[in-house]
């Protein structure tokens, strides 16, 4: 029994010592193979490391293989080893470039600053940007320096390349000069533009003012002239031509002098009705809404922050041309209505989609208009109808957009030909 | 007999305007000064007043507001009604020019018939009122 058991634990001692064996077998192999550069023993409950000297030929194939340089320089400066980063960095052969004194690849201005690394990495380690000569062309890099004293009487060097970080950094300074060039110009544009505001305002003004007085003259002094005598009917015709026309122009005038008044420096920012401002523009209307019999709709207009006298001009433009623009055949409707939409729902590109906005429609049964006149309606002195058929100075819906926009909304046309026009005017809400 | 002053200093409208008064009263006598000091200068020397003062806003030297201005100290003027006589139609002058003591505001029309009728209509209600 004892006996039994002896040879027992035998086999077992057998079986780990097999098993020790195999693995400082396979472990040789590894040596061998260069797969191990070092291992560690423990005995005694501590650990013994053993470096082996075929390690070498990892570390080579490593710093070789290495996306930096890797340069091996004496004291007096001589590369001794350089691995194929470096001078493939530099673009010369691996053999121009062993044996060369490295200060021979500094560009002159970075000489001074070498030297001092390089005194520096001799007692220790030091790290700076200098600029290397390639064969083509400049190489801006970063060098690491570190003295490999006791075990070597070297200093170990590792060049990282900085051409497309200088590069990158060269864009982004050419860039900032850029913005900041344009910035500039910008702001002198700016406030060249803000002067030419001021004098265009303050010039049609006065120009309005003062090209209305003597056609008041001539429209007075004709009138005058027709009191006075008994002209034949020729003549009184013609006198007559001549008042018209000076009407027209004082007309055009009084309406560039309303697109030139309506501008933000005269707005003041109320809580403003627009039923009593429909209401308002209604009673201005009241002769030729009853020349032409036209009827006009509304209910449950909101209340908006905006300057009254402007919304008040906005209301009259915009429903003297339903009324002007009617039909014969048929009785003028407008019907004003009001609803709220989200900013995102409207296919506008000036709808801002963080905002709520008012949509007020005015919609006409008149005349309308085609589709590619949309825009152009809202031009200046556009007119789409000869003088003769419709009067108009072709500055109303010039104003009407313009004071949308100082309220910080636009304006939409659509229409149809035959059928009507529909205005739609988004104000934010807030 | 009534005794008209006007004061302008644009030459058609003082034309225009005798001729209106010509043609509403032959007899009604009509004086004219080119600006609000010479016709302050004239008034405060006059021996007959007169019953009403046309007055023009924009003018040299002295301008409409300074001659309501300087009329209200005036105790032998002050009474005498005044027209605002111009080309502004602008609300603002309105209310300014009637917060400056003047009665009536008349925008200079640019129609004869138009201009005859309301000068017209501010004599004789004046007038009666004398």
């Amino acid at each position: 029994m004892m006996e039994t058991q002896l040879e027992a634990n035998h086999l077992e001692r057998i079986e780990e010592l097999e098993n020790r064996l195999a693995d400082a077998e396979q472990l040789i192999e590894a040596i061998k193979a260069g797969e191990v550069d070092a291992f560690a023993l423990r005995s005694n409950n501590k650990s013994e490391v053993f470096t082996l000297q075929s390690g070498d030929y990892a570390y080579r194939v490593l710093v070789e293989n290495f996306n930096e340089g890797a340069l091996n320089i004496t004291e007096e400066g001589l590369i001794v080893y350089s691995n194929k980063y470096f001078h493939e960095l530099l673009g010369l052969p691996y053999e121009k470039v062993i044996g060369t004194s490295l200060r021979e690849f500094l560009h002159p201005e970075s000489i001074a600053t070498f030297n001092f690394l390089f005194s520096a990495a001799l007692n220790g380690q030091s790290k700076g940007e200098i600029n290397l000569m390639g064969a083509a062309n400049l190489v801006p890099v970063y060098i690491s320096l570190t003295s490999l004293y006791p075990q070597l009487p070297t200093i170990g060097a590792i060049v990282t390349d900085l051409t497309a970080k200088k590069e990158n950094e060269e864009i982004k300074i050419y860039l900032e000069e850029k913005v900041k060039e344009r910035t500039a110009e910008l702001q002198t544009k700016n406030i060249a533009l803000e002067n030419t505001n001021a004098e265009l305002a303050s010039f049609s003004y006065v120009a309005s003012h003062d090209l209305k007085e003597p056609l008041r003259k001539i429209q007075t002094y004709s009138g005058r002239i027709l009191e006075l005598e008994n002209f034949s009917g020729a003549t009184q015709d013609y006198f007559n031509r001549i008042i018209k026309s000076s009407e027209r122009m004082q007309n055009l005038i009084d309406s560039l002098l309303e697109f030139s008044r309506a501008n933000m420096s005269e707005l003041i920012f109320e809580p403003c009705d627009l039923n009593t401002i429909v209401e308002e523009s209604i009673s201005d209307l009241h002769l030729s809404i009853l020349k032409k019999q036209a009827t006009i709709e509304y209910n449950d207009l909101p209340t908006i922050q905006g300057g009254h006298i402007q919304l008040s001009q906005l209301f009259t433009n915009l429903l003297d041309n339903a009324i002007k623009y009617s039909r014969t055949e048929i009785k003028p409707l407008i019907k004003i209505t009001s609803s709220i939409v989200k900013g995102k729902k409207i296919e506008h590109s000036s709808a801002n989609h963080q905002k709520e906005y008012h949509e007020i429609k005015i919609a006409d049964n008149g005349i309308g208009f085609e589709k590619e006149y949309v825009t152009k309606i809202f031009e200046l002195f556009q007119r789409l109808h000869h003088k003769n058929e419709y009067s108009g100075t072709g500055i109303g819906l010039a104003i009407v957009k313009k004071i949308v926009g100082n309220h910080n909304g636009f304006i939409t046309a659509d229409g149809r030909s035959d059928i009507g026009s529909t205005f739609t005017i988004y104000l934010p809400t807030a | 007999m009534n005794n008209i002053f006007l004061i302008d200093d644009d030459e058609d409208d003082q034309l225009l305007f005798t001729d209106a008064i010509e043609l509403i009263n032959p007899a009604l006598q009509l004086d004219v000064a080119t600006n609000g000091k010479i016709a302050l200068d004239q008034l405060k020397v006059s021996f007959s007043l007169p019953d009403i003062i046309f007055l023009d806003l924009n003018m040299p030297v002295m301008n409409g507001f300074e001659f309501l201005t300087q009329i209200k100290k005036e105790t032998q003027l002050n009474k005498i009604p005044i027209v605002i006589f111009t080309t502004s139609n602008i609300l603002r002058d309105k209310e300014l020019t009637k917060e400056f003591g003047a009665q009536y505001f008349l925008t200079k029309p640019n129609n004869f018939k138009a201009l005859r009728i309301e000068l017209q209509q501010i004599l004789s209600t004046v007038f009666a009122s004398d």
